[in-house]
């Protein structure tokens, strides 16, 4: 096994961000890599939003985000620093959960927030129809020669929100040293020579291929749909290993610093080491250009963590921040902690210099980080569903430095959960297009196309958002 | 004690080691037991089943069966437990077939364990030292057999060998055996379940399975791990595919020590034990021990009592299933239990100076993520006391599920009472409303009691729809402070857990959690909804069809009718025809 020093030596891997380093000049091109940065609950919006000016809310509108720390809404303030390279989005809804009546609104919000798709029960258990916009990405921007994605959760959250295709819900990796072991283990273990062992890998991987083909052909469908997928996925491998551990051993080669080593968490149990640890690990997957596409999907923040308190912040807070004011502070500061994540992830990416840019360009130059979540509030709703993307430099076509306002007048069938607003925001569908698009995808439809407006309208999903883009 | 023959020491699982000396007139005692109970069960004709032959999603092994399977294969091997990435669902036993298709990652964890499998054999010199090819694919072949769990066919063994020669054209024959054993550890064989059955004999749409196919069903389900030789035997003489075959093998089985672990895999996550270890207590306003730095009681609390409040249930259940009735009325009922000294405590008995005690491991991977240990077991010593008719009754008034369910500063009765809802009766509560109302509290007019607090809840006409059952449930409850310890008077009020039980056939009011444990004991309804449980879990799915609930209806009515007997139960299911038979499916 991977001898624990040379995992820490690994993990050190760090630098002092880089923030106020000069920027290079914007270049029309796409992004390189993508992270998802996903959190449970909703935030408070009062304490989430922004506003400047008298402008109306009933219509849509853009401006400038504050130079102004203070004036930045206290959720978001961590992100301050980021504040010319980062958009806000106030103005969707998970329009296509709210009609979907297939099952409870955190399972809907689970299945809907990153595909966009409805979703559906398969053997009991609720699942979306469609791939999620991390995968979609990841197929775009991947080369076969890296690892897909990486799915990691923080805080054991309670359901992967990512999807490799209809009903097929990816793992989350949630401990770090097992994460770590994934993407560098064979080299470390071996230590010699990377080619011969690769090759060797990949001939047994072949022949396991024949095998799974062989023995799909014997079983009923669901026998023979679980065995070619696995089939499949030992050809990927078989090609992603193609000079993987050469780049496994470069990347372990790195001089990395500033790391205490013990704040290495062994198991799943310590929320921020283990956020370190995969923001770490994310960073080295990206400098080595092992993997282009990450998730990480952080779990329920304790009270004991947002408020210094022992209460649940599930049921005593989340599920009343509109009705009362100690539950909305405290999601106001739940969101803060989530921001700070945010701004730790954008901090090291910004720290680093991306390898395969112009040279002075960092990660964070060519990396869209996107934070979502599943619900619009922590009283289960799916309006103002708040969306943050940071990062570029190195593509520009995202308004970076706008807070983009679209209003609630979608009228949507049933009403919807908030029946005393004329209607939803725009269809979420509409981000993941502009994101697609970003990353040089030929798309206008991400999951749901068309959803049932109120009265026999219909919505549309398509296209990118107004305003972002 | 019949019980310490059942669960004496297990290497390397959940393990007893025993103190006490056990004599061959209860082992025998054991024996006739299990004996008379499968001449028993084995007296309802076969006609009166429903004759449904299982859909048969392809089954993969879950990480806990992986390592297992290694472990008991390789035992001359040491190895450390493999974590996968694995998709689990709240709700959803480990084991459902439908979240179980591969993704990159999976198929990645297999190829670097079967990497670090074949490096650490190499290095405890496992593999021999083959002078000829023979040797080399003789080898192999025996393992195939091995990790495969049944008869390798005359093509795999053509496979087989095509693959070692053309490794061996250019590489040297020790390389060749690690590479051929990591091939095998990959292989679907090893890692699926693959199930054929015997097609010429399909018969009205249902396909018998192989005997050998049978045993691996038996042994992934009873010991969650590999089908020992016994088994085997039978499978390999076409002796494992009638019913009364396999009811006969399936006691063997359950009067295993094995069995332990396997039927704990599904208790443990019926009971939702593993919530255990999450649970947190404000230590400012319970009192737990006479210390001021809350960093020592909080890890007391998470590294040493929590882990005992779940073994002690695991002991507890095993105690009842193999060594006392084993019916769902004893689990819910007795007030035999055992206890560390620090679970003594928690209610409030003292260890009997004669008590013998044994020590009972956990595997660390089977306890909370926040456990903080080196090795790979907790353990601890148990001593059997019988606690107080009065204050406790079976599994509900543990001290480890009232515990789980709870506030840092006080009980759930909700979270209790869903609880109950949801895994004893089968009812899944609706969701909150968006405009919950808050628990207010007025000032000057604080809650003196726990149920003051949630009251709001049965008096506010927008939550009582809903919470009059939860809460209706959960108030009975109310004996019994966030640890688990039993208390009269809260603030100095007497405690009131009076409560009412709705959605079952005993309805009606209740006085306390012994007058709950009573009436659920005595339910039709509850004895339906374990059966149903132990089905999903059985079969590893839940979307069942039509003729699905027709066997079930039958197994409910047998459960029901054994008096509740859960290991007649669980050999009803596992001899039933859709543990026998796949379904065709249609062109």
């Amino acid at each position: 096994m991977i001898s624990r020093r040379s995992l820490l030596r690994l993990m050190g891997m760090g630098a002092a961000p880089s923030i106020l380093r000069p920027r290079t000049a914007f270049a029309n091109t796409a992004p390189k890599r993508c992270i998802v940065l996903f959190t449970q609950h909703g935030p408070w919006y009062e304490g989430w939003k922004m506003r400047q000016g008298n402008r109306p809310e009933d219509q849509h509108w853009t401006f400038s985000l504050p130079n102004i720390q203070s004036e930045f809404s206290q959720s978001l303030q961590p992100l301050f620093p980021f504040r010319d390279r980062m958009v806000v989005v106030d103005g969707l809804g998970l329009l296509s959960a709210e009609v979907d009546a297939s099952g409870l609104r955190h399972e809907l919000g689970q299945a809907h927030a990153l595909t966009g798709a409805y979703m559906n029960l398969l053997g009991g258990v609720p699942l979306s129809t469609a791939p999620s916009i991390d995968q979609i990405i990841a197929s775009q921007i991947s080369s076969p020669q890296q690892i897909p994605s990486l799915v990691y959760g923080i805080g054991e959250p309670p359901i992967s929100v990512n999807y490799s295709g209809p009903m097929q819900l990816l793992p989350m990796t949630t401990d770090p040293l097992q994460a770590y072991q994934s993407m560098f283990g064979t080299s470390i273990a071996e230590g010699g020579d990377f080619s011969a062992l690769q090759a060797q890998q990949i001939k047994i991987l072949q022949a396991n291929e024949r095998q799974y083909d062989v023995m799909a052909q014997k079983l009923g469908s669901d026998g023979k749909r679980k065995l070619s997928t696995h089939r499949d996925l030992l050809h990927d491998l078989s090609i992603r290993l193609e000079g993987l551990e050469e780049r496994r051993a470069q990347c372990s080669t790195f001089d990395l610093i500033g790391v205490d080593p013990d704040s290495i968490p062994e198991s799943r149990f310590g929320y921020e080491s283990a956020y370190s640890s995969f923001v770490h690990l994310v960073a080295s997957a990206f400098h080595c250009d092992l993997s282009r596409v990450a998730t990480l999907h952080l779990g329920q923040l304790s009270g004991e963590m947002v408020l210094g308190e022992f209460v649940d912040i599930h049921n005593n807070y989340a599920h009343e921040i509109w009705i009362d004011d100690d539950a909305a502070r405290a999601m106001t500061l739940y969101y803060r902690m989530h921001a700070e994540h945010m701004a730790q992830l954008a901090s090291m990416l910004d720290g680093l210099i991306d390898p395969f840019g112009d040279g002075a360009q960092t990660l964070l130059d060519n990396t869209m980080i996107v934070w979502v979540g599943e619900l619009g509030d922590g009283a289960h709703g799916f309006d103002r569903w708040p969306a943050v993307v940071v990062g570029g430099n190195g593509f520009s076509s995202f308004r970076y430095g706008q807070y983009v306002y679209h209003p609630s007048n979608i009228p949507i069938f049933g009403k919807g959960w908030y029946e005393p607003l004329p209607g939803m925001a725009q269809p979420h569908q509409k981000l993941f297009v502009s994101m697609a698009q970003q990353f040089g995808m030929d798309t206008d439809t991400i999951g749901e196309a068309f959803l049932p407006g109120d009265d026999g309208s219909t919505i549309d999903c398509r296209g990118p958002l107004e305003g972002l883009v | 004690m019949i019980f310490v023959c059942h669960v004496r020491e297990y290497a390397h699982n959940y393990c007893l080691v025993v103190k006490i000396q056990v004599s061959l007139i209860v082992f025998f005692s054991s024996w006739l037991y299990m004996t008379l109970l499968f001449l028993l069960s084995c007296s309802q004709p076969e006609q009166t089943i429903p004759q449904v032959a299982d859909e048969a999603p392809l089954k993969r092994l879950t990480t806990e069966q992986y390592n297992n399977t290694l472990r008991d294969i390789f035992s001359d091997v040491e190895l450390p437990p493999f974590q996968f990435s694995e998709v689990r669902i709240t709700g959803f036993y480990d084991n459902n077939t439908s979240i179980n298709t591969a993704s990159s990652i999976t198929v990645e964890n297999y190829q670097q364990a079967a990497f670090f499998i074949t490096t650490a054999m190499d290095e405890q010199h496992y593999f021999p030292q083959c002078g000829d090819d023979d040797c080399l694919e003789g080898f192999l072949l025996s393992h195939a057999e091995l990790l495969w769990r049944r008869t390798v066919l005359l093509e795999e063994k053509n496979e087989i060998e095509l693959v070692i020669r053309g490794w061996r054209e250019d590489l040297d024959r020790s390389l060749v055996m690690r590479m051929g054993m990591q091939y095998l550890l990959q292989s679907p064989q090893f890692l699926y379940f693959p199930e054929v059955g015997i097609p010429d004999q399909e018969e009205n749409g249902m396909i018998p399975l192989q005997d050998e196919e049978i045993a691996n069903r038996l042994s992934y389900l009873l010991w969650n791990t590999v089908p020992d030789e016994t088994l085997r035997e039978q499978a390999r003489k076409g002796e494992l595919h009638t019913r009364e075959q396999i009811s006969q093998q399936a006691w063997r089985m359950l009067g295993d020590q094995k069995s332990n672990e396997g039927i704990l895999q599904f208790f443990v996550q019926w009971l939702q034990l593993e919530q255990i270890g999450s649970a947190t207590i404000d230590f400012d306003q319970i009192w737990l021990m006479d210390e001021d730095n809350q960093e020592l009681i909080s890890a007391f609390l998470h590294q040493q009592l929590q882990p005992e409040m779940r073994q002690e249930i695991e002991v507890f259940l095993l105690y009842h299933l193999f060594e006392q009735e084993g019916t769902l009325a004893e689990l819910l009922t007795s007030p035999q239990t055992f206890v560390t000294p620090n679970l003594a405590a928690l209610y409030d008995m003292d260890i009997p100076d004669d008590a013998q005690s044994f020590v009972w491991k956990t595997k660390k991977s089977a306890l909370s993520s926040t456990l903080e240990l080196d090795e790979l077991f907790f353990q601890s010593s148990y001593f059997p006391i019988t606690l107080s008719s009065q204050e406790r009754s079976g599994l509900l008034t543990r001290v480890g599920l009232l515990h789980k369910k709870t506030k840092p500063s006080h009980p759930s009765p909700v979270q209790r009472g869903v609880f109950v809802m949801e895994q004893f009766l089968c009812l899944a509560p609706n969701p909150p409303p968006e405009d919950v109302p808050p628990l207010e509290e007025i000032e000057g007019e604080e809650p003196l009691t726990n149920r003051d607090r949630y009251a709001q809840h049965t008096t506010n006409p927008a939550c009582y729809e809903c919470h009059k059952m939860m809460d209706g449930i959960g108030f009975s409850f109310e004996n019994y402070d966030p640890l688990g310890r039993y208390r009269t008077t809260e603030n100095g009020v007497p405690i009131d857990a009076t409560g009412e039980l709705m959605g079952a056939d005993v309805s009606g009011e209740l006085e306390n959690a012994i007058h709950l444990s009573e009436k659920l004991s005595q339910s039709r309804t509850v004895h339906d909804c374990v059966t149903q449980h132990w089905f999903e879990y059985s079969m590893g799915r839940k979307d069942w069809r039509e003729e699905d609930y027709e066997l079930l209806k039958y197994l409910k009515a047998g459960f029901w009718e054994s008096g509740g007997n859960i290991p007649e139960l669980i050999v009803n299911v596992v001899s039933s025809p859709s543990y026998r038979f796949i379904a065709a499916e249609e062109d």
